[in-house]
């Protein structure tokens, strides 16, 4: 009777020692799953965010460039001026819209609206194309928006000089860039 | 029921550990996953200011007599005159009237000087400090002048 009893206690006892290692096994697992949990935010959040300073580098190179582009800047005697010639933006205009152009393009610039308006000697809100230069005052270069929902877009604007080399003349815009974030 | 010592003392530790665990949490929050402030891109705020100073440079000014603000601002290192008038009157007046046409709310005051060797000459004086741009004017005689344009 005495052995019985004392194997029964030693069976309770080996039973409750499994319990406990069970126990700490899960909070074990529990507290590493809570750390995976925790590193993989972390990490996603800076990756996140090393994206977004990406992006935003790359749109300010794009916006600095763009008026040094040889579509779109102006020269004299082979020499580049500091100004966008307007004949090469109707011809610009005019020659986006083939498919191959449309994709070049899209390949340089992805999914953004780039547009120019005057806004010095006057204001116009009429829009330029190939055909009308003059009496216009609003020209839209490139528009590229993502199907489906749109996340946010970041605006840059710039003042710019226009020529007009008709009448050597110049007039101010100001070139505004839509990046669209998908 | 009376509390045993040992058990207040654990009860204590738990408050412990529990207050350690709520600082370590906001300390994550605020530190960790602090928002970074919008970074001032310079790069483009001079490119801002550059293109500006080019657009309000290339600008004509004087119908009777059409002339380049920028060659315009040599005249006045030199004390000509523009259309009849003292050139670095009229440049200064022409300059606030083009600024004010494009309406920019970025900025509101300006500064424009050009210097050539040691001598400069101010055009605008509203600004003390902020962004500074400048360019270089070659003239068909080959005399070069420095045009300088600060915003604030």
């Amino acid at each position: 009777m005495g052995i019985l009893k004392r194997k029964l206690n030693i069976g309770r006892k080996g039973q409750l020692q499994i319990q406990e290692t069970i126990l700490t096994v899960f909070i074990f697992i529990v507290l590493i799953m809570l750390g995976m949990i925790f590193f993989y935010r972390v990490q996603s959040s800076s990756i996140e965010g090393d994206f977004k300073n990406f992006e935003l580098d790359k749109l300010s190179i794009d916006f600095i460039t763009l008026g040094d582009l040889p579509e779109l800047s102006c020269s004299r005697a082979g020499i580049k001026e500091s100004c966008i010639d307007t004949a090469k933006l109707a011809v610009f205009m005019s020659s986006n819209n083939t498919k191959d152009s449309r994709n070049y393009y899209f390949d340089r610039f992805g999914y953004k609206s780039i547009t120019i308006n005057q806004v010095y000697p006057n204001k116009n809100s009429n829009k330029c194309s190939y055909s009308r230069i003059e009496d216009c005052g609003v020209w839209e270069l490139y528009a590229r928006k993502p199907t489906g929902k749109v996340g946010s877009k970041i605006i840059r604007d710039t003042p710019v000089s226009l020529y007009y080399p008709k009448d050597d003349s110049y007039a101010i815009g100001i070139l505004v860039v839509e990046d669209y974030e998908t | 029921m009376k509390l045993r010592k040992g058990q207040i003392e654990m009860i204590g530790l738990v408050i412990v550990v529990v207050l350690l665990a709520i600082g370590l949490l906001l300390y994550v929050k605020l530190v960790v996953f602090k928002e970074g402030a919008a970074k001032q891109d310079v790069s483009v705020e001079n490119a801002y200011l550059t293109n500006l100073m080019g657009a309000v440079f290339n600008v004509k000014i004087c119908s009777s007599d059409p002339i380049k603000v920028e060659e315009g601002i040599i005249n006045c290192f030199n004390g000509m005159q523009i259309c009849g008038e003292e050139a670095c009157r009229y440049l200064k007046d022409q300059i606030k009237e083009i600024i004010g046409d494009i309406n920019l709310k970025k900025y509101k005051n300006y500064s424009i000087w050009v210097t050539k060797g040691s001598e400069n000459r101010t055009i605008m004086t509203e600004c003390k400090t902020g962004v500074l741009t400048y360019t270089t004017v070659v003239t068909p005689d080959k005399e070069h002048y420095t045009a300088y344009f600060r915003v604030c």
